[in-house]
């Protein structure tokens, strides 16, 4: 006969067993396989507007979910020969900057279409401006049949993890997101809140920048909506099996 | 032979010369006429009027030469064709004790010699027996003592009829007298409905020209309890439930003494009770509906019985079971992916799996631990409760696959269905363990229950550092890897060889002690060693019970596709344009396409294998067909293939062949045949077993291996079959005039019941007539003739002179 213990049992065993291993910490396979965000390296223009906010978006990663995160970003140029080896890229900037050469363009579009995720950050706290401009061309280049659009709010980054109702960072620009989607799957977003200006922390531990017009609060579901497109990258679509729907449903409605 | 005689015209140049005769001999009147009134005498006029006609008649009979032609013909005679019912039915007898049906037929044949002999004055007889199909037979042969019992296993009257007309085509039929018990299986009685004949069968059967004399070989009185029907689909999908529905006919259940009764009714799988069902017998419902409903759990060829017990005085023994095969199929391939963190692999794997429309995928990823940082309500996240007991308990036997994938049982109380885990495999699942930091050793498998069916052997606890190595590999296919299904990228060895030295690297290894003896081990790592001093195993496979296992021990194998799909920079397809880029989206230039064709194509290859994909076995034991009629022969086909997937020459393979248990036989009592085969170049070998009794058939080969030959599980297949007996003969065997009668009535025949005498038929007179000699009797050269015609001729000249008229 088979022992069917009840699931409060299971969640103590989870909790003691869980604590005991705590201070067993992963010892990854091979470091270069552990979760990391490349951040692009591009001519002309700021390439990093935040130059502390991955870190720290990688560090909330680290402690909120079970990903095994590699704590330092990483940089890299389209023209790069690992470029393969970073499937989730991240491109930020404050202003506008030229178009990428062809090649470039071709070689970032092919990682896409592979399964890459790519999302675009804009620092300019306001629609319209230089980067949102240069954005807007090279998404329509990198994807000429499916152009950019603002994701529904059913889309599944606003579940992988956290349940978001509107996208945050440092500003509350526009109250969405913008993406385009391949093959069923959202393979670029775009959000034009400088999610990284919320991110960003000094090494002294203090927040680089004011977060308005939220505060802290704010801030927070800025980290929520970064650790979300981590666990989208990981996991897809996860979160709209069937299985999770009724509970999503249910928590849905016990928001105020 | 007979005389018969016409009147002819031996005129020369026929028609044409016989109507210019007349209408100059017309002519020759009229002028006669016509010149002849000039004489005033009325008299006279008369007699020149009648002398000219003579002369001009007696000259035409000259002319046209009427003759009388007497001949001599024989009339052939035409045919009546007598069928007689040769069906199972027919062997039926209603009570115990009385002859049965074909006896009363032979008895009535035997008595109607006088009555033939009259047929026979102007027809001949030929003598038939149909039932599935129409054969000659002798008279001899349907009254004499009776031998085999009629076993047609179906009464095709309509069919029968067609073949006749095919047979008669031309020919005089005078017509056809069907001797039968009225039960009729083809498309006759399948539109028989209400008494009537449809009109499409009444066009038929007047279309035959002939008359149908019916005479009824039964009665009423018959007591059985049948499985009439049964309603199942040829196939059925794996763990999705299945509805048989059985008809139980019982006839004559008042006059038994059966009302009330209550019957078992059985559903066996392969000779084992798997539902029961009762009805009450009510002869005011001869039919019953009983309904299964159950859920095959494995796909494969099964046979099932519907079956009741045989009751006092039931008529007949053989139709309270009815046998089918059963084809459980695969809808989808289900597939669990259980992983401990969300990552590129877990990731990788999931986008191939849930892309692949033959797969359902369910995922369980563990996205946040214990040690996580909860900062927020679990009510503003979308976290669900990990489902352990369905999953590993409920659910787990409804899978495929299961891929254990960097995945630590222990936080979660996984522990104590790790047994249960070791069971699903055992009886037949297939389980694949993928490498990372949570996996084997690093995961708490080491001599935990899932370690025992796994291909390897894992190493002890230590320290996190000594159970994985951090540095990027590519693996080696060792020679099994070289031919086997799973590594099979591309077709020709030496091509999948340099495909694999392509692949991208392995990002680090769990590190394990050695292959489990009687694994396969696929790849090897390049230089780690193992416990033994092999090199170590990374991809390994093996059997444990009836499931297979894969262990991986690396977490990177999506390098294979993203990494492979990614062409390096400056390379053609990288410099292309948007279009041309699309274009190698389908895989053209980079030959790996978007997802990773080889990634994917690992992956399609490790399932299949696991879920024992017919295709991938190394024995396989087919049969020809999956059902047999009475009478044909059973060819049996064995396959064998090396554990490389090449074909296995001059292997030894024993053969044999057992009924499968059922409500009649409940053992099979050993092996009916059995036989060791040799396979030929090609692997393969032939059993041919002549006809075999009605019932169902297991046939089990195992290829006798030495003792050094590996996975002897493997070596072993099995395949059912069905022979069948008397099909729907026996379904309704209660005997029926009504539509012999309405086939009478249709072709103006007459019905004959079984007491009736059945002399005074008709039949259509023959037509065909042959002339064996004839003569000519000359009406016009006779002396009186030639007289008339000189006396007429004479007279109106000799007149007319006189007269003054010439």
């Amino acid at each position: 006969m088979n022992p069917r213990p009840s699931r409060r049992s299971f969640l103590q065993a989870a909790l003691t067993v869980g604590a005991t291993l705590a201070a067993r910490r992963a010892f990854a396979l091979g470091d270069r396989d552990r979760f990391a965000i490349a951040q692009v390296v591009y001519s002309g223009g700021n390439w990093q507007p935040r130059p502390t906010a991955l870190r720290r978006l990688l560090w909330e990663i680290d402690k909120r979910s079970s990903i095994d995160v590699r704590l330092e970003p990483v940089e890299v140029r389209l023209t790069d020969p690992d470029l393969h080896r970073w499937p989730m890229l991240y491109l930020a900037g404050d202003s506008a900057f030229p178009p990428p050469p062809e090649p470039e363009v071709a070689r970032l579009r092919r990682h896409l279409q592979a399964g890459g995720f790519l999302v675009i950050d804009g620092a300019e706290g306001h629609p319209g401006g230089g980067f949102d401009q240069s954005v807007r061309a090279l998404a329509a280049r990198l994807f000429p049949k499916e152009p950019l659009t603002r994701l529904p709010p059913e889309n599944v980054i606003f579940k992988s993890f956290y349940l978001i109702h509107a996208p945050a960072g440092r500003v509350l620009a526009v109250p969405y997101l913008e993406g385009v989607i391949h093959d069923a799957r959202t393979a670029l977003c775009y959000c034009q809140n400088d999610l990284g200006g919320a991110w960003a922390r000094d090494n002294f531990g203090q927040w680089e920048h004011e977060v308005h017009p939220g505060g802290d609060g704010q801030r927070e579901h800025a980290f929520r909506l970064g650790v979300n497109l981590a666990l989208y990258a990981t996991c897809l679509d996860y979160k709209t099996d069937q299985v999770h729907v009724p509970f999503i449903l249910r928590r849905r409605r016990w928001q105020p | 032979m007979s005389s018969e005689w016409h009147f002819a015209l031996q005129a020369p140049w026929g028609l044409p010369g016989a109507s210019a005769a007349i209408a100059v001999a017309l002519a020759v009147v009229v002028l006669g006429v016509a010149s002849a009134r000039r004489e005033r005498r009325r008299g006279r006029r008369l007699l020149l009027a009648v002398l000219r006609l003579g002369a001009a008649g007696a000259a035409l009979v000259l002319f046209l030469q009427p003759a009388i032609q007497i001949e001599n013909v024989t009339r052939l005679p035409n045919k009546i064709a007598v069928l007689v019912d040769g069906s199972e039915s027919m062997a039926l007898a209603e009570r115990a004790g009385e002859p049965s049906r074909a006896a009363r037929a032979a008895k009535l044949l035997a008595t109607s010699k006088g009555e033939f002999a009259r047929w026979r004055e102007q027809h001949r007889i030929d003598f038939y027996t149909y039932g599935a199909t129409l054969s000659p037979a002798t008279e001899e042969a349907l009254v004499g003592p009776p031998g085999a019992p009629p076993v047609q296993d179906a009464t095709r009257l309509r069919e029968a009829l067609a073949a006749l007309r095919t047979r008669y085509q031309g020919r005089d039929l005078a017509g056809v007298v069907v001797i039968s018990d009225g039960i009729d299986t083809g498309r006759l009685g399948e539109t028989f409905t209400d008494g009537k004949l449809d009109a499409d069968g009444t066009d038929f059967l007047q279309s035959l020209g002939a008359p149908v004399h019916t005479v009824w070989t039964g009665h009423g009185g018959l007591r059985d309890v049948a499985i009439a029907h049964v309603l199942a689909d040829d196939f059925a999908f794996a763990r999705t439930a299945v509805t048989i529905e059985a008809i139980v006919r019982t006839v004559g259940a008042a006059e038994a003494g059966w009302e009330g009764k209550t019957l078992p009714v059985t559903l066996r799988k392969d000779g084992v009770v798997v539902k029961t069902a009762a009805v009450v017998v009510d002869a005011a419902h001869p039919d019953q509906k009983v309904t299964f409903e159950f859920t095959p759990d494995r796909v494969g060829k099964y046979l099932y019985e519907v079956a009741t017990p045989l009751l006092d005085g039931e008529a007949i023994a053989t139709n309270n079971a009815r046998t089918f095969l059963l084809k459980v199929i695969r809808d989808k391939i289900r597939v669990l992916q259980v992983a401990g963190r969300p990552s590129w692999d877990e990731r990788f794997l999931r986008g191939l799996l849930k892309h692949d429309p033959n797969v359902d995928l369910i995922s369980f990823f563990i996205l946040r631990t214990p040690t996580d940082i909860e900062t927020v309500s679990p009510d503003e996240m979308s976290l669900i409760p990990f489902p352990t007991e369905e999953l590993f308990l409920e659910q787990l036997r409804s899978f495929d696959v299961v891929f254990l994938q960097n995945f630590n049982y222990a936080p979660y109380g996984i522990g104590i269905y790790l047994d249960e885990i070791k069971r699903y495999v055992e009886a037949g699942g297939g389980l694949a363990m993928l490498g990372g930091d949570l996996s084997f050793t690093s995961g708490g498998y080491a001599r935990s229950p899932v370690s025992d069916v796994l291909p390897v052997e894992l190493l002890d606890e230590g320290p996190p550092g000594s159970l994985v190595s951090q540095d990027a590999f590519k693996p080696v296919l060792t020679p099994e890897g070289r031919g086997h299904p799973i590594t099979a990228l591309r077709l020709e060895a030496k091509e999948n060889l340099l495909r694999w030295e392509a692949l991208p690297p392995l990002e680090g290894t769990n590190l394990v002690a050695r292959a489990r003896p009687g694994a396969t081990v696929l790849a090897t790592h390049p230089f780690q060693k193992g416990r033994d001093g092999r090199a170590m195993p990374v991809l390994t496979v093996g059997d444990a019970g009836k499931g297979r296992v894969l262990a991986l021990t690396s977490d990177s194998s999506w390098r294979w596709g993203f990494g492979a799909a990614m062409p390096a920079p400056g390379s053609r397809s990288s410099e292309s344009s948007g279009a041309a880029m699309e274009a190698g989206a389908q895989g053209a230039e980079a030959g790996d396409g978007m997802r990773g064709r080889w990634y994917q194509r690992f992956w399609e290859n490790a399932i299949r294998w696991l879920i024992r994909d017919p295709e991938l076995r190394f024995l396989r034991v087919e049969t020809d067909q999956p059902e047999y009629g009475r009478g044909e022969k059973v060819r049996i086909t064995v396959r064998a293939l090396t554990s490389e997937y090449r074909p296995a020459a001059a292997l030894d393979v024993a053969v044999s062949v057992a009924r499968v248990p059922g409500a009649a036989a409940p053992s099979s009592g050993g092996p009916i045949a059995a036989k060791t085969l040799l396979t030929d170049e090609n692997g393969e070998s032939v059993l041919e077993l002549d006809p075999l009794p009605p019932g169902g058939y297991r046939v089990t080969a195992r290829a006798l291996l030495g003792k050094g030959a590996a996975a002897a599980a493997a070596h072993h297949d099995e395949e059912v079959f069905l022979v069948r007996g008397g099909g729907r003969e026996l379904e309704e065997a209660e005997a029926r005039d009504d539509l012999l009668r309405a086939v009478a009535e249709a072709t103006s025949g007459q019905h004959r019941g079984p007491a009736e005498a059945w002399g005074g038929l008709t039949f259509l007179e023959p037509e065909v007539v042959r002339v064996n000699k004839h003569r000519d009797v000359e009406l016009w050269s006779t002396w009186i003739t030639l007289l008339f015609a000189a006396l007429f001729l004479s007279s109106d000249w000799t007149l007319r002179r006189r007269w003054g008229l010439a």
